[in-house]
């Protein structure tokens, strides 16, 4: 027998895989940490859960899934060519970027409060098609998918110059890389995949206002564990913080699976320190 | 009267934080998330004291060493690392108040048998308002001290650099502890009157929309008194008012979070000069 809860917690290590490549890739280009993912995702799971809510037909879980990849994808694009624009070469970028995503997180989630209450939102049972591990192949379906958009975009031209900016930002500029362009093309990529990983998750788990602020914290710990290695190194990450989660969670209270989750990552961002040159490279 | 007694306490309350919150953005470039932490430790402890001077000296002191404790983060994070380990951080306490039944109270919160002190039989919600007018009266000595002193130099030198005001003699961590504690001090007093007007403190109380909020209001207080005072009136007076027309409790936290949510992208997009962080 196989607990319930472990097919659920596989899906949750999928999404902060998925979320793990948006966070680092966003910090390569916008050097800040972008919290719009939480936004994207709440958006991704809201539609999800709104759609299918309508009925359980396929066709309509098909339908969910393209417009949470086609609204992430556009928002996702929107905001990172609307940071590019409004804060590129701006000398407090990365707390701008930071302020700017907590905020439109914030007013997502507080929106989501206003046009529906608070608490979760879960899927409504429609018919005997769409049963339990139904939805679990569902889920799975979208993290494949979502999983699949940020390795599409990684192994692209976009996804190596964002790369190059991760390692080495002056030889990266160097080379000319670091436009719009690739700030347009990492919103709009990883933006779908983000909310395809928050569909799966409303699929699972039900979708409420704070939602996507944890999927955020736990996806930036995954990005920030491995220190610079890219974003094989994230999703590494992700899927270890992911899976010591899911340990604790097995193990141990659920809420103290967040506190253990949330102090590693408060930890690490303190501990990993700051390197005092002139040029704050870490 | 009560009702808008109520709704200026509660601004002014804000306020007070924002303020505060101002003197760490502004000066020491801290984006500072940890304001629920600080404010939360102050209202538990408020909550569990017995009598009411040990309510008051408790809410105090723990908030001035909360607010000590967040302040030494930023000896190692800083900048965008600091604002997240401070996010985190208050996640983290968040699981931990709803988890540590035999301390917090869990899920339910403990109920705070210290009541505001009314002399001359005065009403409850107006003498809330008194309090919440002289914190707020003690914030803008805070922010009139370090305007007029040396300290708001040395402030803003840590803020910039803290290895270049090591260099020029500035008792760097000191200054934190400092500015820690005073600022805490105020998130201490303003959760204490929370708990004793409300009289219940609980894990839904004071949250990371709470900091959010404070955040905000924070960045607006650098920007200048005018957007400040636009800044508490739209993103706390007015989900608060809007109850009269019939809001409930939970639309109004709702609306306050959007609206704080707004605010925070507007300050954050915006490239004014006069901004803290710059």
């Amino acid at each position: 027998m196989i607990d319930p809860l472990v097919p659920a917690l596989l899906v949750d290590i999928a999404v902060a895989a998925v979320g793990a490549v948006f966070v680092r890739a966003q910090l390569a280009i916008h050097e800040g940490f972008d919290i719009s993912l939480a936004a994207i995702a709440l958006l991704g799971g809201e539609l999800m859960v709104a759609f299918v809510g309508a009925g359980g037909d396929p066709a309509v879980w098909a339908a969910a899934a393209i417009a949470a990849a086609g609204a992430g994808a556009l928002l996702g694009g929107v905001w990172s060519g609307l940071l590019a624009a409004a804060l590129g070469g701006h000398a407090d970028r990365s707390a701008r970027v930071l302020i700017a995503s907590l905020g439109l997180a914030t007013l997502a989630s507080g929106g989501v409060g206003v046009a529906r209450g608070p608490g979760i939102r879960q899927l409504v049972e429609s018919g005997g098609f769409w049963i339990l591990p139904g939805h679990f192949a569902m889920a799975g379906l979208l993290c494949a998918g979502g999983l699949a958009t940020v390795l599409i975009w990684a192994s692209g031209r976009a996804g190596f110059e964002a790369s190059l900016l991760d390692q080495d930002r002056e030889f990266a500029r160097e080379l000319g890389c670091g436009g719009r362009y690739i700030a347009v093309s990492s919103g709009l990529w990883c933006g779908a995949a983000v909310s395809l990983a928050g569909a799966a998750r409303a699929v699972i788990s039900g979708t409420s206002a704070s939602a996507g602020m944890e999927m955020f914290l736990i996806a930036a710990a995954g990005a920030l564990l491995l220190g610079r290695r890219g974003f094989r190194g994230a999703v590494l990450g992700a899927v270890i913080i992911a899976s010591l989660h899911m340990a604790v969670l097995l193990i141990a209270d659920p809420v103290w699976a967040d506190f253990f989750v949330f102090g590693s990552l408060a930890m690490l961002l303190i501990f990993r320190g700051w390197d005092r040159t002139a040029d704050k490279v870490r | 009267m009560g009702f808008l007694a109520n709704v200026l306490g509660i601004s002014l309350i804000y306020a007070a934080w924002g303020v505060a919150s101002g003197l760490l953005v502004g000066s020491l470039r801290m984006l500072t998330l940890g304001t629920a932490v600080i404010a939360g430790t102050a209202a538990y402890t408020f909550a569990q004291a017995g009598s009411e001077p040990a309510a008051w000296a408790g809410a105090l002191t723990f908030g001035a060493a909360a607010g000590m404790a967040m302040t030494l983060v930023a000896l190692r994070a800083r900048e965008h690392d600091f604002a997240l380990a401070t996010f985190a951080l208050v996640l983290a306490w968040q699981s931990f108040v709803a988890s540590a039944n035999p301390l917090t109270g869990g899920a339910f919160g403990v109920s705070s048998a210290v009541a505001l002190p009314a002399p001359w039989g005065m009403d409850p919600s107006i003498a809330f308002a008194a309090c919440a007018v002289l914190l707020f009266l003690v914030s803008l000595l805070l922010a009139l001290v370090e305007r007029r002193r040396r300290v708001g130099i040395a402030a803003a030198m840590t803020g910039r650099s803290q290895e270049f005001a090591r260099s020029l003699g500035v008792p760097v961590t000191a200054l934190l502890l400092a500015y820690g504690a005073s600022t805490g001090a105020v998130f201490g007093l303003g959760a204490g009157l929370l708990a004793a007007y409300i009289g219940y403190v609980g894990p839904t109380l004071l949250t990371i929309s709470t900091s959010v909020l404070v955040l905000a209001l924070g960045l607006a207080w650098t920007a200048g008194p005018r957007l400040f005072a636009v800044a508490v009136v739209a993103t706390v007076a007015l989900p608060e008012l809007l109850r009269v027309v019939g809001s409930s409790s939970v639309d109004s936290a709702a609306l306050r979070v959007t609206l704080s949510g707004a605010a925070l992208l507007f300050l954050g997009l915006t490239t004014s000069r006069r901004w803290g962080i710059r």
